[in-house]
C-alpha cells in the first residue's frame, strides 16, 4: 500500500510584500484556496506574482463561469501585467478548454483572444498561443507563420517552430515553403523541421531517398528520413535497412535505427531466412555499441532459428 | 445587411487570395450591370476544381471560398448556388463556412422547410466548435470582440424559417444547460428562434424533417468514362485491374475518399455509408449483380495496405465486386475526366466535395450526385434499376442500418 | 485419474490472467473413483507473482485452499486473485499447485497482470510496451488510428466537459489495453504519477526526451522512433517543467483524493489534476484535438483512471444505484448524450449524427478472454464497478498496483 502521507505542493516562493488583504494571508495556509478566494487573488494586481500564479491555478473549473472567465482573460490580454501571471492565466483558460461541453459557449471568445496576442511582446506567449492555434489547424495563425517564413521580417517565431507549428494541418500551405527552407536553411534544426514537414508530402519521397542514400548528410538527418520512408514504403525501406545493417562502413547511428526497423517491422518468414543478415547481426551482438548490442540481441531471440 | 469592402486585418493576405478578393469584388460590382456573367464567374470559382485553389492550404480555400459565396449576394438565387449553401450546412465542418452559408440562405432564399435538417445539422457541428467572425472581413478574423458566431448565424437562419424549422426545436432547447455561460448577444438570438420555432402560423406546419435527399445531375456526355479505360488500378490486395474492366458489365457505383480526410462528415462517413449500401445489397441477395468501389484521390500516401485497414475498420467487406482503390500514377485523369470536385496543395488534397456516380454496365457514367449526402435506401434503389432487378427499395430501408445501433 | 483447474473457467491458457479481484476459478478431478480433497497454494519461491485463495467471492484471501473434489467430476467453484503487493513482471511467473496431501498434482501458471507505475517498470516491462505500442501503430498503418480519431476534436463533447468525463476514458483505455494485450498479452497500461518526478519515463530508451524545440528525441533502439500519426513523423511535445527532477503543475494525489467524497466534488479533478498535467507541455499533449498522437497521453489517462480508482475505494463509490458514485443531475434534467449512467457511449455503440459524431471508428470494444464484462457497447453504469465488487461478473479486467480490491 502506498504512503497515504500528504505531500504538500511544489513550494512557491514567499509573498513578495506584506499585505493587509485577506485572500493573500489564505494563501500561506497549507489548505488549498477555495475558488472565490483563487479568483479574488488571481485578479489582484497587488498580490506577488507568485501568489497570483498558484491562485489562477487554484481556478480549476470555475474558469468556465463567464465573470471568471472574462476576468482571466483580461490578465491573459494585458501585456502590463508580468510574463509569469499571464502565462498562468493562459493554462488557466488551456486547461479548462479541455472540458469541452462546459467551454463551448466560451469558445469564440477564447479563440479571438488568442489571435489578438499572436504578436505579443513576449515570445513565450506567442510560441504558446500560436502553438495552441495551430493545434486547431487556425487558418489566421497559419497565415502569420507562413508569412514570417517568407519575409523573415514579419516572423513571429524562429523558422523551426514556426515549421514545427504548422506541420500540425497536413492541408496547410506550408510545403512550399518548407522546401525552399530545405534546401537553403537558416540553421540544422530548421532544415530538420521541414524535412519533417515534408514527410507528409508523398510527392517528396524521391528526395528522401536521395538523403538517405548520400553519406554526405548528416546521421540524423539520414534516420529521419529512413523513418519517413519507412512508413511510407515499408517493403523498400526493409530492403534499404538490411543493405545499411550489411555495410560495415555505414553510420553507426544510421545502422542502429535500421536493426530497429528490421526488428520491430520485419517480416518474419523473410528475416529468419536470411543467413547472411543473422550472421552479420550475431557480429553486430559482440563488437558494436551498447545500444546496437542491445537491438541486435533482441534481433537474435526473434529472428534467430 | 449590406456586404461591404474587404477589411483585410493585420496584413495576412498571400498574393493569390489578394488577386482573387479583387477580381470577386469587380463581379459583385458588375452583378447589377451584368448580372448572368457575374453569376456564372462566381460559381466557377465555386467549383473545387477551378485553378485558383491550386496549392493553396485549406485555410487559405476557406477564406476564398467564403468570400466567394458571400459576394453572390447581389446575384440571384440558383440552383446551382442553392447547393454550394446547402453542401457546407450539410457536410462542412469549418465554422466560418458554416456562417458564411447559413448566412447567405437566410438572405437570399425563399425560407423552406427543407432547409430545416440541414440547418439543425450545421447546429450539431459547430456547437461545440463555435468560433468568433467577422462576416464583412475577407477570412472572417476577428482579434477584438465577437461580431457573430456560427452558432449565432445558424440559430438566426433558424428563426427565419419560423415555424419552418419547428423539427429543430429540440436540438435548439438542448442549448439550455449552456444559457448561462452565453453571451448576451448569443442568448438573445437562443431566445428569438425559440420564439420563432414556436410561433402559431394559421398555415401549420408539418413537423416532421426528414433528411434532405441528394439530388442527381444527370451526366451530360454519357461516355465520359471511356477516357478512362486503360486507367490503371489497384485494389487494396495489391491487385492490378483496367478501369474498363471494372467499371462494365455490371452498374456500380463509384465514390471517391482519402485516408487523410480531417472532415468525418466526408470521408470516414462515405465508407462507413457504403459499407452499409454494400450489406444492403447482399441482404437482398444481389451483391454480385453491382459494384462499388471508392477511389483515394490521394494515391501516393494511400498504399493498398492503408486502403484496406481503413475500409476495413468501416465495416467493408471485400470480394471481387466490392474494392477500394487507387490510380497506378497519378490521380488527374480520373479528376480531368470525371470533372470530380478536388484540388491540392502539394500532393495532399486541400479541399473536395462529396462526389458519387453511377456507372451503367456498359462504363457510362450516368448520373451524378455531388455535394449533398446521399441515403443508402435510395441509392440501392437506383443501382437495382440501372441493373434492371426487381427489388423494392423498402427491403433497403430496413437492412441498410446494419450493425448500426440506434439509441 | 486427473486434476484439472480452469483459471477464470476457461479451458484456455490465454485466459490464465488475475488481478486484485476474486477471478472466478474451477476444479474437477477426472476418471477418479473416489472424492478426493486437494490443497491449493501458490508455489514457494522467490517469484514476483503470487496468489490467493477463496472458497467464496467474498470470503477472505488466503493463501492455501483446501477442496473437496467429488468423484463424479463435478466442477468445484474458487477464486483465485493476485496478492496485493505481488504482481508479476513475467507472464506465468505466479503459479498455483495442487496437492494431494504433500504430493504435487498439478501446476498451473498464472500471470497477475497489474497496472503499474510507469517510472518503475523492469527493463523488460518497458520494453515490450513500447514495442506492443509500435506494433499498434505500425507506423500509421495500424488499428492506433482508431482510438487516435476515437479522440478528436469532433468527439471531444462525448467524454468531456460533463460526467461522463471519467467513465468514458476508463472504457477508452480498457479498449485501447486488450487491444496492446492482443499483440503481447503481458502488456499494461502503465500510469504516469503526474504529480512526482518520473525520470525514467521522460527517458530516450521509455517515452523520450524532448529538445528545447520541443521535438521528442528517442533511443536508436527504440521503436517509438518509428512513431507516425495524422501523416506526421516524430512527436511534438515540450515540458514546461524539469521532466528530470520535477513533478507536473498539478494538485498532489492527497489533495485530489480531497476534493470530496461525492462524484459531484470528485469530478471537478478534470480541471486539476488532468487538465493541469495536459497544459504542463506544449505540443500535441495540450490541446484537446491532438493529445492523443501522443503515447504519454495513455499513461496520463491511466494515472487519472487510477485516481478515480483510488477515491472509489476510499469512498466505497462502486455503486451505480448509489447517488454519491456519481453526478446524475437528474435536478437538472440529466446530463448531455453520453454522460448518463444508463447511456451507451460512442464510439463502441456505433450511433452517428445528431449529437453523436459523424462516425464512429474502431466499431464496439474488443472482447477479452478473461473477463465478459463490460461487454461490446457499454453503458456508462458499466465503468463504475470495475473491480466487480458490487457483483463479480461486472470486473473488467484491470487492477492498480496500489488500489487494493479489499
Amino acid at each position: 500500500m502506498a504512503s497515504r502521507k500528504v505531500r504538500p505542493r511544489k513550494k512557491v516562493a514567499a509573498p513578495q510584500r506584506a499585505t493587509k488583504r485577506r485572500p493573500v494571508r489564505a494563501v500561506a495556509k497549507p489548505k488549498p484556496l477555495s475558488r472565490a478566494g483563487s479568483y479574488a487573488v488571481a485578479i489582484a494586481d497587488k498580490s506577488s506574482v507568485a501568489a497570483r500564479v498558484k491562485a489562477l491555478r487554484g481556478l480549476g473549473q470555475t474558469v468556465c463561469q463567464p465573470k471568471t472567465f472574462s476576468g482571466v482573460l483580461k490578465i491573459l490580454k494585458n501585456a502590463r501585467q508580468p510574463e509569469a501571471v499571464r502565462l498562468a492565466a493562459l493554462q488557466a483558460l488551456q486547461s479548462a478548454s479541455f472540458a469541452v461541453i462546459r467551454f463551448a459557449q466560451l469558445r469564440p471568445e477564447y479563440l479571438a483572444t488568442l489571435r489578438s496576442i499572436v504578436s505579443d511582446a513576449s515570445h513565450e506567449i506567442r510560441q504558446r498561443v500560436l502553438g495552441m492555434l495551430a493545434r486547431e489547424q487556425d487558418g489566421f495563425a497559419q497565415q502569420a507563420l507562413l508569412n514570417g517564413l517568407k519575409d523573415p521580417g514579419k516572423a513571429l517565431l524562429p523558422p523551426e517552430k514556426a515549421l514545427q507549428l504548422l506541420s500540425n494541418d497536413p492541408h496547410a500551405e506550408a510545403y512550399q515553403a518548407a522546401r525552399a527552407i530545405a534546401a537553403k536553411p537558416p540553421n540544422a534544426t530548421a532544415r530538420r523541421e521541414a524535412l519533417r514537414l515534408l514527410g507528409s508530402d508523398a510527392s517528396a519521397l524521391p528526395m528522401f531517398e536521395a538523403i538517405l542514400a548520400d553519406r554526405s548528410e548528416p546521421s540524423d538527418v539520414r534516420q529521419l528520413s529512413a523513418t519517413i520512408l519507412h512508413a511510407e514504403a515499408p517493403e523498400k525501406l526493409q530492403a534499404k535497412a538490411r543493405q545499411v545493417v550489411l555495410d560495415k562502413s555505414e553510420d553507426k547511428d544510421l545502422q542502429a535505427t535500421c536493426l530497429t526497423a528490421l526488428t520491430q517491422f520485419g517480416k518474419a518468414e523473410l528475416l529468419t531466412a536470411d543467413k547472411e543478415l543473422v550472421e552479420r547481426i550475431g557480429q553486430l551482438k559482440n563488437e558494436g555499441d551498447a545500444n546496437s548490442r542491445q537491438e541486435a540481441q533482441r534481433f537474435l531471440s526473434k529472428y534467430r532459428r | 445587411m449590406a456586404i461591404a469592402r474587404p477589411n483585410v486585418q493585420l496584413n495576412i493576405l498571400s498574393d493569390a487570395e489578394a488577386a482573387l478578393v479583387a477580381d470577386v469584388n469587380d463581379l459583385r460590382d458588375r452583378a447589377a450591370t451584368h448580372p448572368e456573367a457575374a453569376r456564372s464567374a462566381l460559381l466557377a470559382y465555386l467549383h473545387e476544381g477551378h485553378g485558383m485553389y491550386r496549392d493553396r492550404g485549406s485555410a487559405a480555400v476557406v477564406r476564398m471560398r467564403g468570400w466567394v459565396l458571400l459576394a453572390c449576394a447581389p446575384v440571384a438565387w440558383s440552383k446551382d448556388l442553392e447547393r454550394f449553401v446547402l453542401e457546407e450546412l450539410d457536410n462542412g465542418q469549418d465554422p466560418y463556412l458554416t456562417a458564411v452559408a447559413a448566412s447567405v440562405l437566410r438572405r437570399m432564399a425563399v425560407p423552406r422547410m427543407s432547409y430545416t435538417p440541414l440547418l439543425q445539422r450545421a447546429l450539431d457541428t459547430v456547437r461545440w466548435h463555435d468560433d468568433a467572425m467577422q462576416l464583412d472581413s475577407y477570412g472572417g478574423y476577428v482579434a477584438q470582440g465577437t461580431s457573430t458566431t456560427a452558432v449565432r448565424e445558424v440559430l438566426a437562419a433558424l428563426e427565419w424559417l419560423g415555424p419552418l424549422a419547428v423539427g429543430a426545436l429540440t436540438t435548439v432547447q438542448s442549448f439550455t444547460s449552456q444559457a448561462a455561460q452565453m453571451p448576451t448577444r448569443t442568448r438573445v438570438q437562443w431566445a428569438r428562434t425559440i420564439t420563432a420555432l414556436t410561433r402559431q402560423e394559421s398555415q401549420p406546419a408539418v413537423a416532421s424533417c426528414c433528411a434532405m435527399p441528394a439530388t442527381a445531375q444527370h451526366a451530360d456526355p454519357p461516355h465520359r468514362a471511356h477516357a478512362l479505360a486503360d486507367c490503371l488500378l489497384q485494389d487494396q490486395d495489391g491487385a492490378v485491374l483496367r478501369f474498363g474492366d471494372f467499371f462494365s458489365g455490371k452498374p456500380s457505383l463509384l465514390t471517391f475518399f482519402y485516408t487523410r480526410c480531417g472532415n468525418p462528415r466526408k470521408c470516414s462517413a462515405t465508407m462507413e455509408r457504403l459499407a452499409q449500401l454494400q450489406r444492403a445489397l447482399r441482404a437482398a441477395g444481389i451483391g454480385d449483380q453491382v459494384r462499388t468501389a471508392a477511389v483515394t484521390y490521394d494515391p501516393a500516401y494511400d498504399r493498398p495496405s492503408l486502403l484496406a485497414a481503413y475500409a476495413t475498420a468501416r465495416d467493408w467487406r471485400f470480394d471481387a465486386d466490392h474494392r477500394v482503390l487507387r490510380t497506378v500514377g497519378e490521380f488527374e485523369p480520373l479528376q480531368q475526366a470525371l470533372q470530380l470536385g478536388v484540388n491540392f496543395v502539394s500532393s495532399v488534397v486541400n479541399r473536395h466535395r462529396l462526389d458519387v456516380l453511377l456507372v451503367d454496365r456498359h462504363g457510362a457514367v450516368v448520373e451524378s450526385y455531388p455535394q449533398v449526402t446521399w441515403q443508402v435506401p435510395e441509392m440501392c434503389q437506383r443501382l437495382v434499376e440501372l441493373a434492371g432487378l426487381d427489388c423494392h427499395s423498402s427491403q433497403f430501408a430496413a437492412s441498410s442500418q446494419g450493425s448500426h445501433s440506434v439509441e | 485419474m486427473a486434476i484439472e483447474l480452469q483459471i477464470n473457467n476457461s479451458a484456455n491458457a490465454s485466459a490464465r490472467f488475475v488481478n486484485w479481484a476474486p477471478a472466478p476459478c474451477r476444479i474437477r478431478q477426472t476418471g477418479g473413483a473416489a472424492a478426493l480433497t486437494v490443497k491449493l497454494q501458490n508455489r514457494p519461491g522467490g517469484l514476483a507473482g503470487q496468489v490467493r485463495f477463496r472458497a467464496t467471492g467474498t470470503a477472505a484471501p488466503a493463501s492455501t485452499l483446501t477442496v473437496t473434489l467429488p468423484a463424479s467430476g463435478a466442477w468445484v467453484p474458487l477464486f483465485v486473485s493476485g496478492r496485493f503487493g505481488f504482481a508479476s513482471k513475467n507472464t506465468g511467473d505466479a503459479t498455483v499447485q495442487v496437492l494431494l496431501g504433500t504430493a504435487l498434482q498439478l501446476e498451473v501458471p498464472v500471470t497477475v497482470r497489474i497496472r503499474k507505475n510507469a517510472n518503475t517498470l523492469t527493463t523488460d516491462e518497458r520494453n515490450r510496451l513500447i514495442a506492443a505500442f509500435a506494433a499498434l501503430n505500425n507506423q500509421g498503418a495500424g488499428r492506433f488510428v482508431d482510438f487516435r480519431n476515437m479522440h478528436t476534436n469532433i468527439a471531444s463533447p462525448q467524454a468531456h466537459g460533463a460526467p461522463g468525463f471519467l467513465p468514458w476514458h476508463r472504457i477508452y483505455l480498457l479498449d485501447l489495453e486488450r487491444e496492446l494485450q492482443a499483440i503481447d498479452p503481458s502488456v499494461t497500461l502503465p500510469y504516469w504519477r503526474f504529480d512526482r518526478p518520473a525520470p525514467n519515463l521522460f527517458s530516450l530508451d521509455f517515452l523520450g526526451v524532448s529538445d528545447s524545440l520541443g521535438r521528442v528525441q528517442f533511443s536508436a533502439a527504440n521503436p517509438l522512433r518509428f512513431w507516425r500519426i495524422d501523416g506526421l513523423q516524430q512527436i511534438d511535445r515540450r515540458p514546461l517543467f524539469n521532466t528530470a527532477t520535477q513533478a507536473a503543475n498539478v494538485l498532489s494525489e492527497s489533495q485530489t483524493l480531497s476534493l470530496g467524497t461525492q462524484y459531484q466534488a470528485f469530478e471537478s479533478m478534470e480541471g486539476d489534476p488532468h487538465g493541469s498535467a495536459h497544459v504542463s507541455f506544449g505540443g500535441w499533449i495540450s490541446s484537446i484535438g491532438t493529445a492523443a498522437r501522443d503515447p504519454l497521453f495513455f499513461l496520463l489517462h491511466t494515472n487519472v483512471d487510477r485516481l478515480w480508482a483510488k477515491w472509489q475505494r476510499a469512498n466505497n463509490r462502486f455503486d451505480a444505484a448509489q447517488a454519491a458514485a456519481f453526478d446524475s443531475n437528474s435536478a437538472g434534467g440529466g446530463n448531455p448524450i453520453g454522460h448518463n449512467l444508463t447511456d451507451t457511449m460512442w464510439p463502441w455503440n456505433g450511433v452517428t449524427g445528431g449529437q453523436r459524431p459523424p462516425t464512429a471508428p474502431g466499431g464496439a470494444l474488443a472482447a477479452s478472454p478473461i473477463v465478459t464484462a463490460p461487454g461490446a457497447q457499454p453503458r456508462v453504469r458499466d465503468a463504475l464497478d470495475y473491480a466487480g465488487r458490487i457483483a463479480n461478473p461486472a470486473q473488467l479486467g484491470f487492477a492498480y498496483d496500489d488500489v487494493n480490491y479489499s
